[in-house]
């Protein structure tokens, strides 16, 4: 069932602009989370995503306290020593790609921190930004309908895409962690906390264990991977910016804000539309799915001069790179501290990279917007040419 | 009415400021500050920023 056609009128229902997504995304009663997304590779809800208020508010309160800024604050100083290993070698080696060898390692190697999983990053690594296609992107042969079907949130169609890489690792961590629990164990690591977790009560049923292990190991993955090769591509293009940034490290806040909006990592999200009005049936064997476009709400041109600009002196506004409303990503505090570590790192000492060739990007028009969808290959060399001025 | 933040349960995500700008701004530090008196010609937009807050940081009263 496609995420964004009616099943019976075919016609397309997706919510776009900056005023219309965000109406939508703050009303859980039109437009209901209690759905089922991905369901052509899962059979298990994401939660707490994919559940309404107000059982939405035990998962959201009892996963809340990992999330906090003052608890990832904590990791800032590994988030940036991994850039510097990573920013180091491809700068050693004279070359690289940033997306594959700087950008996905770094993700990876921040949440493995995060979650007490160091013996679990070269896995995680081997299966790409995206979970739900490691089996291809190990064969090296992802497929731009296997991302299309992601971007679009349309299972229609057969793809790449499956979940038997991610479910057998989740069975076999979680197994171990309620083995743990069950004796005792002193809580190590993210898994042995969840199968603990305090919900109304009780503990997580496995279930409910899955659900939530999907959001944190496939949510902040892809997004935030396009986010650091973002930075990285439009610093490299950009030397004012970059300049200007190195010089002014209060300016980090905004000018990561500003990549959020003009990326916009999460395009778009599924909704079920309680009660549409398009004449598109609710229930049965019909699903009246609607998709939120947070993309055309930051590159509204309505509420965004120039949006498909980045501007990272552009006027402090509130963007919906995150969603809006209840279900607004719980790992805001993670991407926005990854992003603010590398930065710092990369503009202390700029490691002089140039692009080495036009880089791979999927552009998608959807009306007014040409949105840079994905980065497949950022390639840098590095420029021994001339020294870089000093931020200092 | 008195709008009150908990400011240890706040992560600045802003969503307040949609809602109801006349209360709610994010400063240099992309930090909430937030004007605590609520006229009456804003009570409902902040009535929705209390209801909005994906945090539900923020409480309403008189």
């Amino acid at each position: 069932m496609s995420g964004g056609t009616c099943p019976v009128t075919g016609a397309t229902r997706e919510i776009r602009g900056y005023q219309a997504v965000r109406l939508a995304a703050k009303d859980h009663e039109a437009y209901s989370s209690d759905l089922l997304g991905d369901r052509d590779v899962r059979t298990f809800k994401q939660l707490p995503l994919e559940v309404d208020p107000p059982r939405h508010a035990m998962y959201r309160e009892a996963l809340q306290p990992w999330f906090l800024g003052t608890a990832v604050a904590v990791h800032d100083e590994a988030f940036a020593a991994i850039a510097q290993r990573l920013i180091d070698r491809v700068t050693a080696v004279g070359q690289g790609e940033v997306a594959s060898e700087v950008a996905l390692p770094y993700v990876m190697g921040c949440l493995a921190e995060l979650y007490g999983r160091p013996q679990d990053l070269d896995e995680w690594i081997s299966w790409g930004p995206d979970v739900w296609t490691a089996e291809a992107y190990a064969r090296g042969e992802v497929t731009a309908e296997s991302r299309a079907a992601q971007r679009e949130r349309n299972f229609d169609s057969p793809t790449q895409r499956s979940g038997a890489t991610l479910h057998a690792y989740l069975d076999r961590v979680l197994t171990a962690a309620m083995a743990r629990a069950h004796d005792g164990v002193e809580p190590v690591d993210v898994w042995d906390e969840l199968v603990r977790l305090d919900l109304g009560g009780r503990a997580p049923t496995i279930e409910e264990a899955n659900g939530i292990a999907n959001i944190l190991l496939a949510g902040g993955r892809d997004t935030v991977i396009k986010l650091i090769t973002g930075i990285v591509w439009h610093l490299i293009r950009t030397p004012a910016d970059r300049e200007f940034l190195a010089a002014t490290p209060t300016a980090h806040s905004r000018a990561v804000s500003e990549f959020v909006r003009y990326l916009s990592p999460l395009h778009k999200i599924e909704r079920l539309e309680t009660t549409p009005s398009d004449g598109c049936p609710v229930g049965g064997d019909h699903d009246a799915h609607v998709l939120l476009n947070f993309a055309s709400a930051n590159h509204d041109p309505t509420a965004w001069e120039h949006p498909g600009v980045i501007d990272i002196h552009r006027p402090r506004q509130p963007h919906l790179g995150f969603g809006f409303g209840r279900h607004s990503c719980l790992g805001m505090n993670v991407a926005e501290r990854e992003a603010k570590a590398f930065l710092r790192v990369l503009l202390a000492n700029w490691p002089s990279w140039e692009l080495a060739s036009e880089p791979e990007i999927e552009w998608v028009e959807e009306g007014e917007m040409t949105f840079l969808a994905s980065f497949e290959s950022v390639p840098v060399t590095v420029d021994t040419r001339r020294p870089e001025p000093s931020g200092e | 009415m008195r709008v009150q933040v908990n400011m240890d349960r706040c992560q600045h995500y802003g969503q307040c400021v949609f809602e109801a700008p006349s209360n709610f701004a994010l400063n240099d530090e992309d930090l909430l500050e937030y004007v605590a008196e609520v006229d009456d010609a804003n009570l409902e937009e902040v009535r929705s920023a209390v209801a909005v807050c994906p945090v539900q940081a923020i409480t309403l009263r008189s």
